[in-house]
């Protein structure tokens, strides 16, 4: 037999000196639920904000990119055709400017070979 | 106790309170010894009683008091990883502790000395059997180990206990 080690024990459980909690510990539990209780809530609450707006999303997601049901070709044409338009508008006028060259010859006359621009406004060289 | 356990399980706060009644200051002791700190014990204790109440609802067996017993036990491991306790009360700290219990004189071992020298693997068993007096059968429930293994942890604690505080066999540590 360990005698100090069970001489220890035995003493212990004669005069074990139990201790007691604080006079306010049952209101301390049932505060600490309360609170839990309110943590939850809104925990609970914030998820389900959350999937709603995960929801929302993928669906609208979906809806928007959703194909036409219209004959493919047309709508595909139609695409061309607001995709032309489109560049049209967007397009920015780039003044021509060209480089003519001009040169004949009919053994009687020598011409010059110049570089020419072609003006759009007055529509002269 | 069929009752009260149904009344439990439907978050009624008043078997709670009941609960609370029969069981709050034995828990408390025993996290008191666990942990080495009255605080900490109690704050723990009323942990064990707020899962108990958010729990009951999980509650699969009719021993109340190992149920409780395996929620406090498990709070006080968490608050060891937590804390990274390697060891509750060395000898050299002794007096500098809120000491709980009242310190025998002399040349006598204080059950707080006879602790602290055990890792907790060793420390909740022999606290279970020796000083709240689980049967073994019932220590494996809240330990969640086979009854062999739990003895063979008790045996291992007085082993070490004897060893470390250099006790021969009849002597006392002075």
């Amino acid at each position: 037999m360990d005698n100090p080690i069970d001489e220890t024990f035995n003493r212990f459980r004669q005069c074990p000196n139990d201790l007691t909690v604080n006079d306010d510990f049952e209101s301390r539990v049932f505060a600490k639920i309360r609170k839990k209780k309110i943590q939850r809530k809104v925990t609970a609450s914030v998820a389900m904000v959350v999937v709603l707006f995960g929801v929302l999303f993928v669906a609208g997601g979906m809806i928007f990119n959703e194909p036409d049901k219209v004959d493919p070709g047309f709508s595909s044409l139609a695409r061309q055709m607001s995709s032309a338009e489109w560049a049209s508008q967007v397009q920015e006028e780039v003044p021509v400017v060209e480089e003519v060259i001009f040169a004949s010859s009919d053994g009687n006359s020598n011409y010059a070979v110049e570089n020419v621009a072609y003006n759009e406004d007055s529509q002269s060289f | 106790m069929d009752d009260l356990i149904a009344r439990l399980k439907n978050k009624e706060e008043s078997a709670l309170k009941e609960v609370m009644g029969m069981y709050k200051n034995q828990v408390f002791n025993y996290l008191n010894l666990m942990t080495g700190e009255r605080a900490l014990a109690e704050e723990l204790t009323q942990d064990t009683f707020v899962k108990v109440f958010f729990k009951a609802g999980t509650l699969r067996t009719e021993n109340l008091k190992s149920w409780i017993y395996t929620i406090a036990t498990n709070l006080a491991r968490s608050e060891f990883r937590k804390r990274r306790f390697k060891k509750l009360l060395s000898l050299a700290d002794i007096n500098e502790r809120n000491i709980s219990y009242e310190v025998f004189h002399g040349s006598e071992i204080v059950v707080e000395q006879m602790l602290s020298v055990l890792p907790e693997k060793y420390r909740i068993p022999i606290i279970m059997k020796e000083l709240n007096d689980f049967s073994f059968e019932e220590m494996a429930e809240i330990l969640k180990k086979p009854v062999g293994t739990v003895k063979s942890l008790v045996f291992r604690g007085r082993q070490q206990m004897k060893f470390k505080l250099a006790l021969p066999t009849g002597g006392i540590h002075g």
